[in-house]
């Protein structure tokens, strides 16, 4: 009996930690196109199965968490990073056209373009002559 | 290199430390440093993990040479066509070098690298010189 509660109580506190991680926000860069917008949003360690991309009321959200496995047994000497879940959100207005967004996802980077709904985007008109 | 007695008595790897303060190109904690790395001490030399998103391992070299070992590379910029417009830039490209001194000499042999999703994974062995030996002792 003790020993389930003190698992339960394990388990909880492994929970909580987990909770408690820190969410890094990623680096991203912001290119504008012709016919839309790339991000290129850095998560090191995740594949493409660690994704998790929403397209929300006009917010577009990016969270993964990374799958890379680090040495474990070793005796850790030096850090400079940690590889814990990332998360950061990105307005988008409404001209883009959320059913065409394209993702790919290539060592350690995601590419999301998104592209202008053609029915908002701007078009020329010409001046007849007369 | 001469290092003082005490600092061994407090923590061996100490050592370890003292030998990355004093590298080429690094100020840890700058932001600037790239790629970022997380070293350990294993009981055949060490890992080194360095986080580098983005990059052709094509573009990656690795050098060892005694106790010195450099990654250097490049970061490509990509290619948004001519029309793009950059209106974020968080992230850095071109080329990059960053060294490690580690407290034993390297075996160039046995250096083993991977890349994968953004990390490279470096495992260097000690060379035989640097292995711990076993010292018989003789009766009499």
């Amino acid at each position: 009996m003790s020993n389930d509660m003190e698992t339960t109580t394990n388990e909880k506190l492994a929970q909580q930690a987990e909770q408690a991680q820190p969410v890094q926000m990623p680096l991203t860069d912001i290119v504008e196109t012709s016919d839309g917008a790339i991000l290129l949003i850095e998560l090191p360690g995740c594949s493409s199965d660690d994704l998790d991309i929403e397209l929300a009321n006009g917010v577009l959200t990016v969270a993964a968490r990374p799958s890379v496995s680090m040495p474990q047994e070793e005796e850790l000497q030096h850090i400079e990073f940690v590889s814990t879940a990332y998360e950061r959100s990105f307005q988008v207005s409404k001209d883009f056209d959320p059913d065409k967004t394209d993702a790919s996802m290539r060592d350690g980077v995601l590419t999301l373009r998104l592209h202008r709904s053609e029915k908002l985007a701007p078009r020329k008109i010409s001046v007849k002559a007369g | 290199m001469v290092y003082p007695a005490r600092i061994y008595r407090a923590d061996p790897f100490e050592i370890l430390r003292k030998g990355l303060s004093g590298l080429p190109t690094a100020r840890v904690s700058s932001a600037a440093a790239f790629p970022k790395l997380n070293i350990w001490r294993t009981g055949q030399g060490a890992a080194i993990v360095a986080e580098m998103p983005g990059i052709n391992p094509q573009k990656v070299d690795i050098t060892v040479k005694e106790n010195l070992l450099s990654i250097s590379g490049e970061r490509a910029q990509p290619d948004c066509g001519n029309d793009a417009r950059w209106m974020r830039r968080e992230r850095s490209y071109g080329q990059f070098t960053r060294a490690v001194t580690l407290p034993f000499r390297i075996d160039p042999e046995n250096v083993k690298a991977r890349y994968s999703n953004g990390i490279l994974f470096i495992a260097a062995g000690l060379s035989d010189a640097d292995k711990p030996r076993k010292i018989a002792i003789k009766a009499g």
